[in-house]
């Protein structure tokens, strides 16, 4: 499998950033294939073409529809970041998690 | 309090995510996240300027923020309208959109003209952030008449005409549509648009930047973040509100007088006073989990005490968790209420420099941006007082939680 490119979004890309940050740690750490960038969601826009998944922190969780509505004609899997990964700032499972999102897609 | 509980979570929360997905609504929440780079870059200057009062050697470059920050409305129109083409699914019209935005704002602030018609005259404040309002008004009507036409659904599918030309058409009518409009409203009916927004939200700006209105704002984006909605949606209210109050205080400070409003995205964030470690001033509370005897708190406290002292809360929301935890939801709702009195107070009885500069960053840690952004060191000393207060809020609703949680453990062995 090719490079898995993850994005993360929140209000300004602050508290996604720090769990992007994690994300990537533990990628490296483990060798998998995979990028993690956070950004603000009014940004989100402008990376369509160049990721596979997106992912929306907790409190962003309304705008999920919105946001599967905008990556409709992209193969981008959508979904939203589990509270308890988003407050232990957990890269592992923010891994797993984004894994097995575009699985079960 | 199960019942009240069971209402926040199963009709109240639901409802609220709801509006605040409604396109509408979702671009300018968007939009005040757009702009932030071009406040900031005026945000440099303002910093910049605090080194400059030391060392006056230094060269004035104040009219790089003529040129960011007091252009924030112009701004505003083309990201309002581009926004809401984006939460629209309307993308192939972003650019029009919001170029259009800027053309209508620059008719909803009503310039004039010399006789000859040579000269075209603006009021230069109607380009700044106290004309935010007017822009969002601008962008948002841009759009709606984008929206409106793409749903007329008007040239597609035609077998008369060939695709270049169905395309002219769909590209100007929007445009003119939303010109003619303005025109028609502005110069022959003669009705000073700029004049009458800003009177029509005259009433509710009045409020917000008054004591109750101050309150209103911290409990409702504390509330709501308790149930776990961003409180950066928010921003499409406030941020006008403040800006506008901000532009007077810096006005007068130019003009020698003090500032009068307290109510500015610098007093609600950036000075870290009345949100200490992010909104309801969870810092104490996050100290606290560091030297919990419950082991989950404990390691949750140093997981988030980093952001934390940069503001960045959510981690600490999500983590203790305190987003609908019914015992810590109660003493972050009265941090909230507290906060602001504590500081409406300081700041009117002359006690601590009410803000006069653009920063509207709430990531540095205080005590730091309290002395930067007021430029008045008891800054130090109200921090330590709000922060003993705030502590004393949380310490009887941690203490209960904590004894919850270190019982649960013990029984998971």
């Amino acid at each position: 499998m090719s490079e898995l490119r993850v994005l993360l979004c929140c209000g300004a890309g602050f508290s996604s950033g720090l769990l992007a940050q994690q994300g990537r740690k533990y990628a490296k750490k483990m060798g998998i294939s995979l990028t993690v960038d956070a950004r603000s969601e009014s940004q989100v826009n402008g990376y369509l073409e160049t990721i596979d998944v997106l992912l929306l922190g907790p409190h962003y969780e309304n705008q999920l529809e919105n946001f599967k509505s905008m990556c409709a004609s992209y193969p981008i899997a959508v979904g939203v970041i589990p509270q308890d990964i988003y407050g232990q700032i957990d890269g592992k499972r923010l891994v797993e998690f984004a894994q097995n999102l575009v699985l079960s897609n | 309090m199960n019942k009240f509980m069971d209402w926040l979570s199963n009709v109240l929360a639901p409802a609220t995510k709801k509006v605040f997905s409604q396109p509408y609504i979702a671009a300018v929440s968007s939009a005040m996240q757009k702009i932030l780079p071009f406040i900031l870059t005026g945000s440099v200057i303002y910093i910049y300027n605090v080194f400059r009062a030391f060392i006056p050697v230094l060269p004035n470059f104040d009219v790089i923020i003529n040129y960011t920050f007091r252009f924030l409305a112009l701004i505003v129109a083309f990201v309002v309208a581009s926004q809401l083409m984006e939460k629209l699914n309307l993308q192939k019209y972003l650019v029009n959109a919001g170029l259009t935005g800027i053309l209508v704002f620059m008719i909803f602030i009503v310039p004039t003209y010399d006789e000859t018609g040579a000269t075209i005259m603006f009021v230069y404040a109607r380009f700044g952030p106290a004309a935010m309002l007017v822009a969002i008004v601008a962008g948002l009507m841009v759009g709606f008449i984008y929206h409106v036409y793409s749903k007329l659904h008007f040239l597609e599918n035609n077998d008369t005409l060939p695709d270049f030309v169905a395309e002219w058409f769909n590209n100007i009518l929007p445009i003119l549509a939303s010109v003619a409009i303005s025109v028609l409203l502005v110069f022959k009916a003669g009705v000073d648009i700029y004049k009458v927004i800003i009177d029509a939200f005259m009433p509710i700006q009045n409020f917000l930047l008054s004591l109750p209105g101050m309150l209103t704002l911290s409990f409702v984006q504390v509330f709501f973040f308790s149930l776990g909605i961003s409180p950066w949606v928010w921003g499409a209210i406030r941020n006008p509100v403040f800006a506008t109050a901000l532009a007077a205080n810096i006005a007068a400070v130019a003009a020698g007088e003090n500032p009068e409003f307290i109510v500015t995205y610098e007093t609600m964030f950036a000075i870290g006073l009345i949100t200490m470690g992010g909104q309801g001033s969870p810092l104490p509370l996050n100290l606290l989990m560091c030297r919990s005897k419950s082991k989950r708190l404990k390691t949750m406290g140093r997981v988030c005490i980093g952001p934390s002292a940069f503001n960045i809360s959510e981690p600490l929301m999500y983590g203790t968790p305190v987003v609908f935890n019914p015992m810590l939801m109660v003493p972050m709702w009265i941090n909230a209420l507290l906060g602001p009195v504590i500081v409406w107070a300081i700041m009117s009885l002359g006690l601590l420099k009410i803000p006069a500069m653009s920063l509207q960053v709430g990531q540095i840690p205080a005590p730091i941006s309290t002395v930067i952004v007021t430029q008045d060191m008891r800054g130090l000393l109200w921090f330590a007082i709000l922060f003993i207060v705030y502590l004393v809020v949380w310490y009887p609703f941690f203490k209960v939680y904590e004894k919850e949680e270190i019982e649960k453990e013990a029984a998971a062995g």
